[in-house]
């Protein structure tokens, strides 16, 4: 390959930020590799798949996914730079865009930062690069000249009718033999949250409206074309919502989604979706279920306290958070949802309705954490304004509003951070766990028991209620003893009942895991089952060679 | 599959929510000191270490902008 673009970021899924770049560049004659860094093991590879190869590539574009990677991507950068590469790199993402001026100071290893949506910079940095032409003439760029940081005019976004649809390279993630996609439908949310970097993003292109949208035989066409192509029977929406503004609307978008695919004659599926509290309506939702087969919807509660639904403008009310839940039980419609139960303005009250929500809906998998200050966003520079964080571009931390809400974070991050955080996670393996017994209910009909989704929502309702029993022993434990003398043993002891809670659920949880597999026989489940079982079939291929009836 | 198959292969991701405790991390130094503090430990991770010290003139800082 004589000319070629390295395209490096996290691929644990399809990255469809990369892929739509790809299949851009694919289009102007530039072809790419993908290389993924998915965690610190890929770190010597990822450089070596750059630095190792016979031709440099022209360009390298890293994808700046999660602002709490930047430490990493930018480590990528200088290493690839000390082992000898010289030509063009290039960062993308929500977090570069805003910090592009910073990331360009900072580090002269990084040429450039494309700013905003980039199949279309890409392009045009890569034709550019190649022919040793000004960058002044590309829109959507910040590059260094003569020691100062230039950023040309604002690009006009890629029209999705016409950029070419993502690469899809390799082979497609599965569940149980069923073929897995991630696509958008749309790019944007028509809300505009303070703690959120894509409204931010969107709000600088699309000011007030913050979202556009694909037209759904175009969308229809795509999932025709994957399952044909690839297998793939598990649509994943990754739209930053599916839904747009108005009940209506959404009715009449679902149903002619629904009508395309059935017109054009597509297998049997199953989609995943996110929505915020106030996208779920009866009728929507029924459309969502019926007609496009959905087994997982994600519901951004995000807080239940009407002082978090200010502090985050999330423009709907506890009232809508419940319903939300009603109208998913009512449907049975596995819903997961995480909640910020810590804000800047979080008081004890507050985090105690959230953990009373929490109880509300255990049989849902959900998690708690933080509202972090992503760059560009609204609440970051309120806090800055009120001088209440600290650190810099790359991450900001602050105190909570009180020193008794201080000290419960702490003592919750110290209990829970096992939990909650981290790729081994229970709160996050139990997401995975729960789909797969979704996945069987929906694919597998003929075995499926309906005991294995009674116990998959036992399972989710021991951790909700281990988590908010947890939690409030924390509330109390701080309410009750004004010293924090005491604090390291309260929480060893904490600590120690929730460990074994976990080993015990994630005990079940890996049964259940089994339990399907055997039953299902094809595949692997989500869920880590950790050693190699054979299935049925596999079981029974071994024997008839062993016979050598084969 | 071994270790290194199961780990390229895609996934589903779950929904995850970012860790509150990075943001606490090593917050004397600056950003840039940071960052070279933690390619050095990526480094030393790598298994392919040995073959990137081939390529490696020894890395130098450079002065920022």
């Amino acid at each position: 390959m004589t000319k070629w673009i390295a395209l490096v970021g996290p691929e644990i899924e399809e990255n469809l930020s990369l892929r739509y770049i790809a299949s851009s560049l694919a289009e102007h004659g530039f072809p790419s590799e993908i290389i993924p860094f998915n965690h610190d093991g890929d770190f010597g590879a990822a450089i070596l798949a750059i630095a190792g190869a016979e031709t440099p590539p022209l360009v390298v574009g890293i994808s700046l996914a999660f602002q709490w990677r930047a430490r990493d991507f930018l480590a990528f950068a200088m290493a690839l730079r000390d082992a000898g590469y010289r030509g063009h790199i290039t960062m993308g993402g929500h977090f570069a865009t805003f910090a592009s001026d910073d990331i360009l100071a900072d580090y002269p290893e990084i040429d450039s930062v494309v700013r905003q949506e980039a199949e279309e910079t890409m392009v045009r940095l890569a034709k550019a690069i190649e022919i040793s032409s000004p960058l002044a003439a590309i829109s959507g760029l910040a590059y260094r000249k003569d020691g100062a940081v230039v950023r040309t005019e604002h690009p006009q976004l890629p029209d999705l009718a016409k950029i070419p649809r993502p690469d899809r390279r390799g082979d497609p993630a599965a569940c149980f033999g069923h073929g897995i996609a991630p696509l958008v439908s749309s790019r944007g949310c028509y809300a505009n949250c303070t703690f959120c970097c894509i409204a931010a993003w969107q709000e600088q292109s699309l000011p007030g409206k913050r979202y556009r949208l694909r037209e759904v035989g175009d969308v229809a066409d795509e999932m025709i074309e994957l399952q044909k192509t690839r297998g793939i029977d598990i649509f994943v929406f990754h739209d930053d919502n599916f839904f747009v503004p108005g009940h209506k609307r959404n009715r009449e978008r679902l149903s002619a989604l629904a009508d395309a695919l059935e017109a054009r004659k597509i297998g049997h599926f199953a989609t995943v979706v996110k929505a915020r509290p106030t996208d779920v309506d009866p009728e929507v939702f029924r459309i969502l279920k019926e007609r496009l087969h959905c087994i997982r919807v994600y519901i951004g509660i995000e807080t239940d306290a009407d002082q978090g639904l200010k502090t985050l403008k999330r423009w709907s009310h506890s009232k809508q958070n419940h319903t939300a839940i009603e109208i998913v039980r009512k449907l049975d419609l596995y819903t997961c949802f995480n909640m910020l139960v810590f804000d800047p303005d979080t008081e004890i009250e507050a985090l105690e309705t959230n953990i009373q929500f929490m109880r509300f809906a255990p049989e849902y998998p959900s998690n708690f954490g933080r509202v972090e200050l992503y760059a560009g966003t609204p609440l970051l520079a309120r806090m800055q304004q009120e001088e209440r964080c600290h650190g810099d571009y790359m991450q900001w931390d602050y105190e909570l509003g009180s020193p008794a809400i201080e000290r419960i974070f702490q003592l919750s991050m110290d209990a829970f951070h096992v939990r909650n955080f981290g790729g081994d996670a229970l709160a996050n393996r139990l997401m995975g766990t729960r789909f797969d017994v979704e996945v069987c209910r929906h694919f597998h009909r003929d075995v499926f028991r309906e005991e294995w989704l009674d116990e998959g929502k036992d399972l989710n309702r021991a951790l909700s209620i281990d988590t908010a029993d947890g939690l409030q022993e924390i509330v109390d434990w701080v309410k009750t003893h004004e010293s924090s003398e005491k604090d390291d043993d309260f929480v060893a002891q904490l600590s120690a009942r929730l460990r074994k809670s976990e080993r015990d659920i994630g005990h079940r949880a890996r049964n259940l895991a089994r339990i399907l597999h055997e039953a299902i026989g094809i595949g692997r489940p989500l869920t880590e089952i950790g050693d190699k079982v054979a299935t049925p079939l596999q079981r029974m291929m071994f024997l008839d060679a062993a016979s050598g009836d084969r | 599959m071994s270790a290194d198959e199961k780990k390229r292969k895609l996934q589903l991701m779950p929904e995850v929510l970012p860790d509150p405790r990075l943001a606490r991390k090593d917050r004397d130094a600056r950003p840039r000191e940071r960052t070279i503090e933690h390619m050095k430990r990526l480094l030393a991770l790598t298994a392919s270490a040995s073959a990137l010290a081939a390529y490696s003139r020894g890395y130098a800082v450079v002065d920022p902008l």
